[in-house]
């Protein structure tokens, strides 16, 4: 028997040996990032964007960047590599705002010299609050600071351990999420009507009912307005979005201020297509005013700059009106996200928008989602 | 803060020792003393710093109560009497009056804190008024706080506690293992090692004995609680609420796993407070001895939650006459005793009515001594049915889920359980998962069926086997013994990435 000090001592060398080597393990395999790129002999597996995204800024190598939301994700983005001759990251955040995707790639430009940016501009980005949150709202935060010494809930982390690192070394040895694929979700998803129908459930109101705020269908926002009308379409009055112009100007504001500062750089802006459950839910809550205020202030502001480039895919009926496409209101298949990589590449006249053809945009939007609610969407749902 | 955090055992935990230890050097313990009260008080405002001016004002009120029945003491003292002899009712004094003061003072502190809200809620739907109040926040471990000084209070007016220095008290009071969830530390247990010259320095065996206790508590706490409460919290948060199958098989291994969560959670956590108390050269009282041994119900309360037992002997039960006053009597005073517990334990019909039940078992057991069986074993397995069986009541967030529940435990049964395994993914059991769901998902609900038995045996192994204590003497002052410790710490704190509190804070 050890006397209470000599026990003690064993004690504390078994618990600082088996730190340090919890600690090493987390250090060598490093799932998130936070300290080097991949080891070398394992592939570039991003297969959780929360955790992996700004260690794959700061510790891996490339030239460009695909950002946006998790409607880009699903994107190959080693089709660009090859196509541009360039080393694209991906850097997405789900329903992310314009302030933290631009937190992003401030980041990016910091660590790098960056060429090129492809950007998936989702409309409803640009009404969204200024404030970067990914660095104080988000948890564990301390992915977002540079210094070790509050890495602990890292570095003594079972979830990590046993959860992260296996598939890490799983998927990279199955080269799953690897390279053009990084987080790349679509593995599972179903797409098609049934699926998509399941987010929307239609055009219609109940007679009699009286609509709150919260219900989908109509989208009804003032739980006092009632809507009684039998079986019929409906419509919000077209919403009254000037205290929505401030927030607007300043996170294109936000955009702009990161194209000034690098004018070496080419920025590829593009929008992706929502389906067209989307855009009639948008015209039923009298939203589809600010939207189009939104597009048109976004084009005129960054058609002002010579490094900007501007595909505009949201008009599309083929894509938008096809369900088969779509898993829900706005993320399709990666079919589509395929498509738009090759119109862009091959610098498709179709979908490019310039200061010649600027106007159009939006009374084309109009058209198209005048298409969708008096037609369109009966094709899916009855009348 | 909790015990099981990274930032207790890794910043606030070694500087309270060190501060605690370092300032003995210093020839007035006054310092130490101070810098403990100092860290117990960040302990406890580091979740609400708001609750520390309720901790702190209680302190003060029953403290400047003790002061001002040491000054009724003296009075007595001038006539040539005892305040024994004035509790005993046989001699008038002002202290009765000071005694009705702080008992009123504490439990209506209690009350409002605790219970008003219940009480409003309670009038608004028997007698149909219409109160609306705000929500009145918990403050941590204020019952156990407030139950410790009442002790301390009656004590003063019999006579039987000195006034202690607002300094000793204040450590008494604030002492942070044992503030926010127990044990409840009389006075006597704890001021007079405070005040021991030998307690200035560490004793390295008793220090030990401590990690070692730690160690275990913090393993009961994070790998096994935590895990069962993974499956009861999944059944319990659908069954009565949404629409739910609850079969015989689903609510008897429910149920189990909520008997020995709430076990290894409670003793979990009493074994750091003490293994914290033995650290710092305080012995704080044992709160659980093998309460799955217990052959009555009577034998479980003198092995589950000992301390407040054993309050509720002194301050309830004894004066109201204990079994002085007849066996009709007695058994009132014993329902009265766990109508208390009942109430303390929540304000929810669900606690008292389980309060009720031991109530009306532990009366029967007294009204029939002889029903029971001659096989100890026998008694043990019946006790522990009626034992499992009233968790249902206290574990349930209302009377009607709780009369789901027990009116749903015998229906017929659903293959593997009705796919409650599938609650216990931890990442222990990750890449298995992982695995069966890519290349052989038919298997997985035999999986979880697996991991529902480990988890039992596991539980089984550890609630009837030796008590901690034990292992402690015999093996934890080996190599083997430490480096087992060690294992288990480490497990345990890479664990933490996922916080729990313990299940008796709110009490």
């Amino acid at each position: 028997m050890l006397t209470g000090k000599k026990a003690l001592k064993n004690f504390i060398l078994w618990v600082a040996a088996g730190l340090l080597l919890v600690a090493g393990i987390t250090v060598v395999f490093d799932p998130f990032y936070q300290y080097h790129g991949p080891l070398p002999g394992m592939k570039d597996v991003l297969f959780e964007r929360e955790s992996q995204v700004i260690g794959s800024i700061r510790h891996f190598s490339y030239d460009s960047v695909l950002l946006g939301s998790s409607v880009v994700e699903n994107c190959d983005s080693s089709y660009l590599d090859n196509a541009y001759g360039i080393k694209t990251l991906k850097v997405v955040k789900g329903s992310g705002s314009t302030a933290d995707l631009m937190y992003y790639l401030g980041k990016a430009h910091e660590k790098q010299d960056i060429k090129r940016v492809f950007y998936g501009l989702d409309l409803f980005a640009l009404k969204m609050p200024c404030e970067v949150t990914v660095v104080s709202q988000y948890s564990p935060n301390y992915l977002y600071t540079e210094t070790i010494l509050d890495d602990g809930a890292y570095l003594f982390n079972k979830d990590v351990l046993l959860k992260k690192i296996p598939l890490m070394l799983a998927y990279s040895f199955a080269d799953k999420n690897t390279g053009g694929h990084a987080y790349d979700w679509s593995e599972d998803k179903t797409f098609g009507p049934a699926k998509a129908m399941e987010a929307y459930a239609g055009p219609y109101v109940q007679s009699g009912e009286s609509v709150s705020g919260e219900q989908d269908a109509i989208g009804a926002k003032d739980a006092s307005e009632t809507k009684d009308v039998a079986g019929a379409k409906n419509f919000l009055p077209e919403k009254d979005f000037t205290d929505d112009k401030e927030i607007i100007a300043a996170n294109i504001a936000l955009i702009t201020e990161e194209i000034e500062s690098h004018p070496d750089t080419l920025y590829t802006v593009f929008f992706p297509p929502y389906s067209l459950l989307m855009w009639d839910d948008t015209c039923r809550q009298g939203e589809l005013s600010e939207y189009c205020y939104m597009l048109d202030e976004a084009l005129r502001t960054l058609l002002s700059y010579d490094n900007v480039e501007i595909y505009y895919f949201q008009t599309d009926t083929d894509i938008v009106c096809n369900l088969d496409l779509y898993m829900d209101k706005v993320h399709y298949s990666p079919d589509i996200n395929q498509y738009m990589l090759t119109c862009m590449a091959q610098g498709d006249e179709s979908y490019r928008v310039d200061k010649d053809n600027r106007q159009d945009v939006v009374p084309s939007l109009r058209q198209m989602c005048q298409y969708i609610t008096e037609e369109a969407i009966y094709n899916y749902y009855p009348k | 803060m909790l015990f099981n955090s990274t930032i207790f055992i890794a910043l606030f935990l070694p500087l309270c020792l060190i501060g605690w230890y370092g300032l003995q050097q210093f020839k007035n313990p006054a310092w130490a003393k101070l810098f403990l009260v100092g860290m117990s008080l960040w302990f406890y405002g580091y979740y609400n710093p708001w609750y520390l001016l309720i901790l702190v004002g209680s302190l003060f009120v029953n403290q400047g109560i003790s002061a001002a029945m040491e000054h009724g003491s003296a009075r007595l003292s001038q006539k040539g009497q005892e305040p024994s002899e004035e509790a005993a009712g046989k001699v008038p004094g002002s202290r009765k009056l000071l005694l009705t003061l702080g008992l009123i003072a504490n439990i209506g502190l209690l009350f409002y804190f605790k219970y008003f809200n219940f009480f409003v809620d309670n009038c608004n739907f028997f007698f149909h008024t219409d109160w609306q109040i705000e929500k009145i926040a918990l403050p941590l471990g204020i019952s156990f706080f407030t139950f410790q000084q009442i002790s301390y209070v009656v004590d003063r007016y019999k006579g039987e506690a000195p006034c202690y220095s607002l300094l000793d008290y204040a450590c008494f009071v604030t002492f942070f293992p044992q503030l926010i969830a127990g044990p409840i530390v009389l006075h006597s247990e704890f001021i007079p090692a405070l005040q021991a010259r030998k307690n200035r320095k560490p004793d390295w065996e008793m220090f030990y004995d401590g990690v070692a206790l730690f160690v275990l508590g913090f393993g009961k706490k994070v790998l096994l609680a935590d895990v069962l409460a993974l499956l009861v919290n999944s059944v319990f948060d659908v069954v009565g609420v949404v629409q739910y199958y609850l079969d015989f098989w689903t609510g008897l291994i429910t149920i189990l796993c909520y008997g020995f969560q709430l076990y290894f959670d409670f003793s979990g956590y009493c074994d750091m407070a003490r293994s914290i108390g033995r650290m710092f050269g305080f012995e704080l009282p044992v709160n659980f001895r093998s309460p799955f041994k217990a052959d009555s119900v009577r034998d479980i309360w003198k092995r589950w939650h000992v301390t407040l037992g054993r309050f509720l002997t002194a301050y309830v039960y004894i004066p109201l006459g204990g079994n002085r006053k007849g066996k009709a009597r007695k058994c009132l005073n014993l329902f009265l005793v766990f109508l208390v517990s009942g109430i303390w334990h929540g304000a929810n019909w669900t606690y008292i009515l389980w309060g009720v039940m031991h109530g009306v078992a532990i009366v029967w057991e007294n009204l029939f001594p002889k029903l029971r069986f001659r096989s100890r074993k026998l008694n043990v397995f019946f006790t522990q049915i009626f034992w499992f069986l009233t968790l249902i009541m206290f574990r349930s967030n209302t009377l009607s889920q709780a009369g789901y529940f027990y009116r749903n435990l015998f229906t017929a049964p659903k293959p593997f359980l009705n796919g409650i395994g599938a609650a216990l993914q931890i990442p222990e059991n990750f890449i298995i998962i992982k695995a069966l769901t890519l290349k052989a998902p038919q298997y997985l609900p035999v999986f979880y069926f697996v991991m529902i038995g480990l988890m039992l045996a596991v539980s089984f192994f550890f609630a009837y086997g030796k008590e901690a204590g034990e292992w402690i003497k015999t093996k934890a002052r080996t190599k083997k013994g430490a480096f087992l410790l060690a294992v288990v710490f480490l497990w345990g704190f890479v664990s933490l990435s996922q916080v729990s509190t313990f299940l008796y804070f709110n009490f």
